[in-house]
């Protein structure tokens, strides 16, 4: 059975359905008009694109048999061929990306581009939702955006890699501005004459923004005051060749320069120094999620609160993959670029509030999913994460534990007592009692959703580890 | 240096020195012009993206010439490397463009 992808239905040259194929596997199948099957046809035969797809930095893509069922399918939805992409293990979107994903992710962007405009192709748009991660790796998804560039047009995606990566980019990096909230609330990104009201006064000749935030935005500026300054469909618009690409390696060499600001160490990205465990509590704690990921071998495992992926780490080694989240930008930044760096395969770290996980969003809140309406997780860490919900977000424990259980899955849990000093400083400031956050109520409450299968004693009693299972 | 590249670098100077000038000053005439009464096009009705072409053209023409004066200055680089007798025994890659990441 077809499923239509919520966020496919802008491009009228094609549908992405989403299906189970044999033992359950999930498919990915393009339904395509005839006249873009012909270019994807051209596409895959061009050597150029052999060498994007053997490298991984597209998704493997090839055309269904027309006697498969998945073909059959499309087919009746009126389409006129069938593709099938590798699927991406879990979805992710900008917003929740950290600095060094998302320029990574712009830096692809504009690798493609030079390759195809080097062999006489373009990319008609370019915004980063066309692009999803294989671990730490960035793999752009949306083959159809490639289309033969004729008559040497200008490049039409430039204003949207502005607004959705490179605007971004500069306000992380030159103004210290998270650029999360505001791609999360604006799926077209930050335009221009935006963009250009954060950079004022001589902050607008910080590297980049002259030319790629100020002049569009006077010139957007200008133009929307002109009444008549239609566009004329018979005009031809073309921008040659070399002066394309050298827009291009501009561009590549502004994004490859931009750093996020380090100033001070944030709260979690020295955890691995600064963490209250003594060795062997350090140790047991490792041996405790080891051995129940090991016994388990989850699919796909989120680590909820996972700062700069310690513990991330441990259950990599025995799960298909694991999603890593933390709020801490600088911490998942750092975790981010270790895995990069390692070539890891299989861990997606993301920058997330966890009381204020990312919504549905875009038309019919369908278009990009929620974060826990994606995929269920087979296997759930939530290491000394209870009581950050509980005092900083001020989230019940009873409500917590009744979503952690929504999602089904054994979850491995640290319950961090009132007489632990992470605690005790946590609350140093607060006049509430949070009176709802001891030992046994969490024990008890937990017990009424969960089976405790098992259980271990960190820093003296003052730390329990539990495994959940759901009841 | 002949004529018309002279004339090229100094306006080039001159534009680079007036530069700071010219946005301070803009930002006044900008709060003058966002004056109520005046009379803007309706934004819904206009293509947000109206002006890409030109903005895509000056700024690939601005590049093109960087990236020019790029490549005669490493044409210049490789000819006094190979006179001094360097023999390309410590040159780069020349796919390095974009390798070496310089991570914070």
């Amino acid at each position: 059975m077809l499923n239509a992808d919520g966020g496919s239905f802008r491009d009228p040259s094609g549908r992405v359905y989403l299906l189970r194929g044999t033992g359950g596997a999930r498919r990915v199948v393009r339904g395509l008009t005839a006249g873009t099957a012909s270019t994807i046809e051209k596409l895959l035969a061009e050597p150029f694109f052999g060498r994007l797809l053997a490298g991984g930095h597209v998704v493997k893509t090839a055309f269904l048999s027309p006697g498969d069922p998945a073909s059959v399918a499309v087919a009746d939805e009126g389409w006129a061929s069938a593709i099938e992409h590798e699927a991406v293990p879990f979805a992710t979107w900008p917003y929740e990306w950290p600095f060094s994903m998302l320029k990574d992710a712009a830096l692809l962007q504009l690798d493609l581009l030079v390759e195809a405009v080097g062999n006489g192709w373009i990319l008609k748009d370019a915004t980063p939702y066309n692009i999803q991660w294989a671990g730490a790796r960035p793999v752009f998804i949306d083959i159809p955006s490639f289309v033969p560039r004729e008559n040497d047009e200008y490049w039409e995606g430039y204003r949207q890699f502005c607004s959705m990566y490179l605007t971004p980019l500069l306000l992380t990096a030159h103004l210290g501005i998270p650029y999360q909230p505001l791609l999360r609330s604006s799926l077209e990104g930050i335009p221009p004459e935006e963009a250009a009201k954060y950079f004022h006064g001589l902050r607008r000749f910080k590297r980049g923004v002259p030319s790629h935030v100020w002049f569009p935005a006077t010139v957007e500026k200008r133009m929307r005051r002109r009444p008549g300054t239609t566009r004329s469909s018979a005009t031809r618009r073309t921008q040659s060749t070399t002066s394309l690409l050298a827009l291009l390696d501009d561009l590549k060499r502004l994004v490859s320069g931009l750093k996020l600001r380090a100033g001070e160490p944030s709260t979690w990205s020295e955890y691995s120094e600064t963490h209250s465990y003594r060795d062997d509590d350090f140790d047991r704690k490792i041996a405790f999620v080891e051995k129940h990921a090991s016994a388990r071998r989850p699919d796909l495992l989120w680590d909820l609160g996972a700062n700069t992926g310690e513990f991330s780490r441990v259950a990599a080694r025995h799960s298909g993959l694991v999603v890593a989240v933390d709020s801490d930008h600088q911490a998942v930044d750092a975790l981010y670029r270790e895995a990069r760096d390692a070539g890891d395969a299989n861990t997606i770290p993301l920058v997330m509030d966890l009381a204020n996980l990312s919504p549905g969003q875009g038309w019919a809140g369908r278009e990009r999913a929620a974060f826990d309406a994606r995929r269920s997780p087979d296997m759930v860490l939530c290491l000394a994460l209870v009581h950050h919900v509980r005092v900083s977000a001020n989230i019940p424990v009873a409500l917590f534990l009744e979503w952690l259980r929504g999602l089904d899955a054994p979850a491995i849990v640290e319950f961090v007592g009132r007489d632990d000093e992470m605690f005790s400083t946590l609350i140093q400031h607060k006049s509430e009692d949070y009176a709802d956050y001891t030992a046994e109520n969490f024990r008890a409450e937990a017990e009424s959703r969960f089976t405790v299968e098992d259980s271990a004693l960190l820093k003296g009693g003052k730390r329990e580890l539990l495994l959940l299972e759901p009841r | 240096m002949n004529k018309p590249a002279l004339i090229v670098v100094i306006a080039l100077l001159l534009a680079a020195a007036l530069w700071p000038i010219a946005a301070l000053a803009y930002d006044g005439a900008e709060a003058a012009s966002e004056a109520p009464g005046r009379v803007e096009v309706l934004l819904a009705y206009i293509d947000p993206g109206a002006g890409g072409f030109i903005i895509v053209t000056v700024l690939g023409f601005i590049s093109a010439i960087g990236y020019m004066a790029r490549s005669y200055l490493a044409r210049v680089k490789e000819l006094v490397f190979k006179r001094g007798g360097g023999g390309g025994g410590n040159a780069r890659p020349a796919s390095g463009a974009d390798g070496g990441e310089d991570e914070c």
